[in-house]
């Protein structure tokens, strides 16, 4: 297995302001190029960082973040919210997507933190960037010609697949995936079409199934993505599926019990086997036995517990809000300690 | 400025440190001038711009601080003592709640068991990012069921920050899930609960919330066929300024209720405001401008859902092994009606 990556350059457009309305949802295409998901902005921005020096080697760890963050803005940490994490891979800093303010007005901004724990702000402006605005659901235009915009697609996830950015998102009102794959670099002409991702549950029933989160794989040297829906753990979907107006089905391969959602996951391997770490609502820490996980077949019983691709719990980490890879053997983890949340790095398990 | 000392100065949104007569320092102005806004372990200096102006160094915050935020500007001249300079600390008047529920919807005392979600509406802006702690829906014995919301981040509000959509698990929710085996659907046919929403949440202002809300209901049987608009009964406009109703046998999705009806007329859009009456089950559809005679069509998208997510011709849930699901689509669905008489007094 690898994670999907080739080379790109996206085309300069110095010609505005990228307006990011909010920072929902944050993933790194090469070279540095930092994409961020604007929920309420409807679209994606593709920011060329620049960042693709090595920043170093050493752990990475903030204590007390929302505080810190607070104080850099003449805020207070109530103040402060956080969505998102992503390691520039080009160059092991640290990206955070913050809210600044408490309502849905917060002012949204990019904020890099480098080995060091020094914390500095993305100028929006001076970086190059591209966006494209994600194209609303066929039947969502009528939203705004009565002037009733109260329909949201919130991003929940968005990733860097085959030169393509795949976002996953959910509405605030009608039950659909609105999964969308856009060839990257961003031209105007290519919007990104909204693709139905569909659930099977074993066999008989089938509904759509928003994506909640999901990590580039590679299948058999083909490009996937590993996702997780709002009501399931762990599904196959081929890229090659996901074009405008499909009607996709995901491929169910591992159950992980009861009341659990994934949060986040990583990909990543450690002494020869492959592994995927994922971060959970309700369960803490899995690691799972990614070991030929092209061989699981589709989870088509009805089952009462779990299938499918195993897993251990890693006891020793709680409190895990989002995962992304520092580098071969460590992982860059948002932790929330009671009231207070951290950057840490731990080691691979 | 004056001669003197050194001195930090605020003016406007910016602050002045003065004197400063060298080169700029080797290692960033923030090495001889800084302003704090946090005394907590390891608070770094406010985000900001420097330049000079004269003998001053000027230092413009990236955001304007929070009034109530006590500052401390710090500056080492060269060659003199460090001086230290409070700014700010105005504490803010406590504010009286003034923010409320002001709906939840469905609106009907009796939900069914497959709900997929509902809407909960504020008098103001709410902050964003502590939802789950402040929503609780509660057994018949008042204790707390939990496991029964799709916990998002994010949050499902819409633009403004007002609405928020709740989703019910939708694996408890899908026949054939583990969640729907183990657990069985989020609310239970034949129960009561009761929603609860406690005033410990804030609104963006800061503002806790005037009252607590709380709604009993009792949970009726699942819905889970498809939207049938051969069940809906249209009653022509009595009136050039009356509206179009449309009596629905079951709850419609309140959101989209209001933005999937439109009305043509020879081919044209009619504009038209959709409202929502008897818990969701009648549109109240008001022209724009009053309604000219003759034959009209009513419209309702594909995206329409009931309350349970069932769409015109596709039940939320499809059952492949029943042959009338088929390969069930949603679609949208026309209706003819006639607007006429409107001229007798």
């Amino acid at each position: 297995m690898a994670q999907s990556g080739d080379t790109t350059t996206l085309e300069r457009s110095r010609s505005q302001a990228a307006e990011l309305k909010s920072a929902s949802a944050l993933a790194f295409a090469p070279n540095g190029v930092l994409l961020v998901g604007d929920s309420l902005g409807g679209a994606v921005h593709a920011f060329e960082t620049g960042d693709v020096t090595s920043s170093g080697s050493g752990p990475v760890q903030v204590e007390d973040l929302t505080g810190k963050i607070a104080a850099l803005l003449g805020t207070t940490p109530d103040q402060v919210r956080v969505p998102d994490i992503a390691v520039n891979p080009a160059s092991g800093n640290v990206y955070l997507a913050v809210a600044r303010g408490a309502g849905a007005d917060a002012e949204a901004l990019i904020l890099k933190v480098d080995r060091s724990g020094a914390i500095t702000e993305l100028d929006q402006d001076a970086t190059p960037h591209t966006s494209i605005a994600l194209v609303d659901q066929p039947d969502a235009d009528k939203v705004d010609r009565r002037g009733n915009a109260l329909r949201t697609d919130t991003i929940t996830d968005l990733g860097y697949v085959d030169g393509k950015v795949v976002v996953a998102g959910l509405s605030n009102e009608e039950f659909a995936s609105t999964l969308r794959a856009i060839p990257c670099p961003f031209s105007s002409i290519e919007k990104g079409a909204a693709i139905e991702i569909w659930h099977g549950a074993h066999g008989q029933y089938e509904t759509n199934a928003p994506i909640r989160t999901f990590i580039p794989y590679e299948f058999d040297g083909k490009p996937e993505i590993l996702a997780s829906y709002t009501c399931t753990p762990l599904v196959r979907i081929a890229v090659e599926k996901l074009t405008p107006g499909a009607k996709v089905m995901g491929m169910t391969i591992a159950e992980l019990g009861n009341m659990n959602r994934p949060l986040d996951m990583i990909a990543y391997r450690k002494d020869g086997v492959d592994h995927i770490l994922m971060a959970n609502s309700n369960r803490g820490v899995m690691k799972l036995d990614a070991t030929d996980l092209g061989s699981y077949h589709q989870i088509t019983d009805k089952i009462a517990g779990t299938k499918g691709v195993p897993y251990e719990t890693i006891t020793a980490l709680e409190g895990v809000r989002r995962l992304d890879r520092l580098d071969d053997g460590h992982a860059l983890a948002m932790v929330a300690t009671g009231e207070a949340l951290n950057l840490t790095t731990i080691a691979l398990p | 400025m004056s001669e003197g000392g050194p001195r930090i100065e605020r003016a406007g949104a910016a602050f002045r440190a003065t004197p400063w007569r060298g080169a700029a320092p080797d290692d960033g102005w923030a090495a001889v001038f800084a302003v704090f806004a946090s005394e907590r372990d390891g608070a770094p200096p406010l985000f900001g711009r420097y330049a000079r102006a004269g003998e001053a160094i000027v230092f413009t915050p990236r955001f304007a601080p929070d009034p109530a935020l006590r500052l401390r500007a710090h500056f080492r001249p060269a060659g003199a003592e460090p001086v230290t300079a409070w700014f700010g600390g105005v504490p803010q008047p406590p504010r009286a709640p003034t923010t409320r529920v002001v709906s939840l919807t469905p609106s009907a005392a009796v939900w069914p068991e497959n709900l997929l979600r509902f809407y909960l509406t504020f008098s103001a802006p709410m902050r964003i990012g502590e939802a789950w702690s402040h929503i609780r829906m509660l057994d018949a014995a008042g204790r707390p069921m939990g496991g029964m919301f799709v916990e998002i981040d994010q949050e499902l509000w819409d633009p403004k920050g007002q609405r928020l959509t709740v989703l019910l698990d939708p694996a408890r929710i899908k026949r054939g899930l583990v969640d729907h085996i183990n657990e069985g659907p989020p609310l239970a046919a034949g129960g009561r609960c009761t929603l609860e929403i406690d005033a410990y949440w804030r609104d963006a202002a800061g503002g806790l919330l005037a009252e607590p809300f709380a709604k009993t209901v009792t949970i009726g049987p699942p819905i889970r066929a498809a939207l049938d608009p051969a069940a809906w009964r249209l009653t022509p406009p009595a009136g050039p300024g009356e509206p179009l109703v449309v009596d629905v046998p079951r709850p419609l999705d309140a959101a989209l209720a209001t933005r999937a009806f439109s009305v043509r007329r020879d081919g044209a859009d009619v504009p038209c405001q959709v409202k929502l009456d008897r818990e969701e089950t009648r549109l109240l559809i008001w022209p724009q401008t009053p309604w000219t005679g003759g034959p009209h069509t009513l419209r309702a998208d594909a995206v329409l859902e009931d309350i349970c997510g069932n769409r015109i011709g596709r039940p939320f849930d499809i059952d492949r092994h029943d042959p009338a699901q088929g390969d069930a689509a949603a679609r949208p669905a026309e209706i003819g009606f006639d607007v006429s008489n409107l001229s007798r007094p």
